[in-house]
């Protein structure tokens, strides 16, 4: 696969076109040969543009484009959760993992929850390959790549980005970068609570309602922090109204970029700026106009209720 | 007046769409809930008339998982999945279900009084008729639409102290009310006059409204009642025990205000449902702020505890075991 037919693809998909089944398989080839040299915990360079949940919402994608400017121009660390949920999940995936393998220094995806070949097949993901495709074959090369995703990230040094939050069996960045990544998300484990831990109120660590992963308390961010000589926290994982939301003295943020999620949800959209001094700049973005993006289809509800 | 009876109109063979099949030779024999529970006991709750059906099975430790089921159903709506949680576990868990009022075999004062705070009363007396020295277990409450909006209700309103954990199965406030214009339609359509229990068995499963036999074959009879024809009293006929036009007034009061007190309730929370877009704004906000455990079945019908019990039973046990305590993994070598 040549620049010009990467480059050709990559026109499609911001056209929210779809590339063949063959393409799809060649381009996770591609992508499987660059991810599989990552670490468990990439570096990445400020300046950089961290994203969080973009679930499939492929024309707030491009609106975020648009706000933080467009790849390769902007370097781009996405924190999972591109896929289910919204009508686009396909495109919006294939163009990130495209935009990847033509510019693998500008753009960093690391795993989410819905990284998984258990919930796409609930949230959406797959109907829609099978949908778009005729045949499960994309889904299945598309959750391959997910096996190969990054856990976590590091920018400069200072800032930790990972999709969920802290785990009580990791102490250290060090025992993130042993874990085996290439596998389905677990049900339990430093892997699972990576992707599904949330930031609360809580002395230490506590049960998560979430039914995965853990709640964890300002010390364990402020020990992990200073442990691992670290500034602070940046995850994705919780819609917050507002875009983002700090917690814990600024030392853990949370940054949604999904607005009006699933197209009802009426919050806005954030993306957070590091300089190459790390100094933090928000842009808050809102959904573009519903035209734009066709209408849901809802199982009709049931006939009775009692 | 007199109305048909439904009429058997089964195709050669009646595959349901979620993968279910029976032949036209299947019994739909009514089946006994003692396959199911150990003890069928009519509980008489103290300075009252009301009888209540209840059908257990009781340890001397472990929690207790009360289990609701919803309007125009019956305690054994639950038979399967309280059969797989005992089997899964025969010495540390209790279980019971209940004909609540107007329902089954139940009879009340009021059989008519349908509203959340009588039910959720009911509940709680049942629960401490069967605790008469006071000491309550751990409980766990499990409800199914109606009945999900009970035990929310019961829980929100600590009806009983204890309540460590709520489950409710395929409820949603935006998606209920939406649905109440649909109630009464349902209502009308549904036959009044069957020539055999099996006969009702068969309509609820050609209807979908139960999708496993084998769980309609149980859950089933309790439902209806013999009735004897007015004009040929020699004409034995089957119809509904209870009637659900009549609940109508409560109808809202059911689903009101549901999303708030779920998610202000202090158990742990559970939320079964037959996909994700039965999710209304408030709850999807709620869900992927992490507010409660969602758990979906997107192959089943309404009635997800008697389609798929085994998976419900699994579940119910799981989210047990994950808020009895904290338990943390052991750390990663360093």
């Amino acid at each position: 696969m040549g620049t010009s037919d990467l480059d050709r693809q990559i026109q499609l998909l911001r056209n929210c076109e779809i590339i063949t089944e063959a393409e799809v398989k060649e381009l996770c080839n591609k992508a499987r040969e660059i991810l599989i040299e990552e670490s468990n915990v990439q570096q990445v360079d400020a300046p950089v543009t961290i994203c969080g949940d973009i679930h499939g919402q492929f024309y707030d994608l491009k609106e975020l484009f648009r706000v933080g400017g467009e790849c390769p121009e902007t370097n781009y660390l996405f924190m999972g959760d591109f896929v289910d949920r919204g009508f686009y999940s396909v495109e919006t995936f294939l163009l990130l993992l495209a935009l990847k393998v033509r510019y693998p220094d500008r753009i960093t995806l690391i795993r989410g929850n819905h990284e998984s070949r258990q919930i796409t097949q609930v949230y959406g993901f797959y109907d829609e390959c099978v949908r778009k495709y005729g045949s499960a074959n994309v889904w299945r090369y598309c959750c391959e790549i997910f096996d190969y995703l990054s856990l976590a990230a590091i920018i400069g040094d200072k800032i930790f980005c990972v999709h969920g939050g802290l785990s009580p069996a990791i102490a250290t960045v060090d025992q993130i970068r042993t874990i085996d990544r290439k596998q389905e998300v677990p049900h339990t484990g430093a892997m699972c609570d990576l992707l599904w831990s949330d930031p609360d109120n809580v002395d230490d660590w506590g049960v998560s309602p979430r039914g995965a992963g853990f709640l964890f308390g300002d010390q364990v961010v402020k020990n992990f922090l200073a442990v691992n000589d670290l500034d602070m926290i940046a995850r994705a994982h919780q819609l917050v109204m507002e875009g983002y939301k700090l917690m814990f003295d600024d030392k853990i943020v949370t940054v949604w970029s999904a607005p009006n999620y699933c197209y009802r949800c009426g919050n806005v959209a954030a993306i957070l700026e590091f300089d190459e001094n790390l100094e933090r700049n928000f842009k808050i973005f809102n959904a573009t106009p519903q035209e734009a993006r066709g209408i849901p289809t809802k199982k009709p509800a049931p006939d009775y209720f009692l | 007046m007199l109305r048909p009876f439904f009429q058997v109109n089964s195709p050669s063979n009646i595959i349901h769409s979620s993968g279910f099949s029976y032949s036209p030779n299947y019994s739909f024999q009514a089946e006994s809930w003692e396959l199911y529970f150990e003890e069928r006991r009519v509980l008489q709750c103290p300075d009252t008339d009301n009888q209540l059906v209840a059908y257990l099975s009781l340890r001397s430790k472990g929690p207790l998982f009360v289990l609701h089921h919803g309007a125009g159903h019956a305690a054994l709506a639950f038979a399967l999945v309280a059969k797989i949680i005992r089997d899964k576990h025969p010495e540390d868990v209790s279980i019971l279900a209940y004909d609540c009022r107007g329902h089954g075999g139940t009879h009340t004062s009021d059989d008519l009084d349908l509203s959340l705070d009588t039910l959720s009363n009911d509940l709680g007396a049942v629960v401490r008729c069967l605790y008469p020295d006071g000491k309550l277990p751990e409980i766990f409450l499990v409800g199914h639409s109606m009945g999900g909006a009970v035990v929310t209700h019961a829980a929100y309103n600590q009806c009983l102290p204890n309540i460590i954990g709520l489950v409710v199965i395929d409820i949603v406030e935006g998606n209920a009310m939406a649905a109440l214009g649909k109630i009464k339609a349902f209502c009308d359509m549904r036959p009044h006059r069957f020539r055999s229990v099996s006969h009702v068995i068969q309509w609820f499963l050609d209807i979908h409204a139960i999708a496993n036999p084998q769980s309609a074959q149980v859950s089933v009879p309790p439902l209806v009642i013999e009735a004897r024809d007015e004009e040929n009293e020699n004409e034995v006929y089957y119809t509904w025990r209870t009637d659900l036009q009549a609940s109508e007034r409560y109808w809202k009061e059911w689903f009101q205000n549901l999303t708030e007190k779920f998610l202000q309730s202090k158990a742990s929370k559970m939320l079964m449902l037959a996909g994700p877009e039965r999710l209304d704004k408030p709850m999807m906000i709620a869900q992927m702020q992490g507010k409660f455990q969602p758990a979906m079945f997107p192959d089943s019908g309404h009635a997800i505890q008697e389609d798929h019990p085994e998976r419900v039973a699994q579940n119910i046990l799981d989210f047990w075991q994950r808020h009895r305590r904290l338990t943390l993994p052991p750390k990663l070598p360093k």
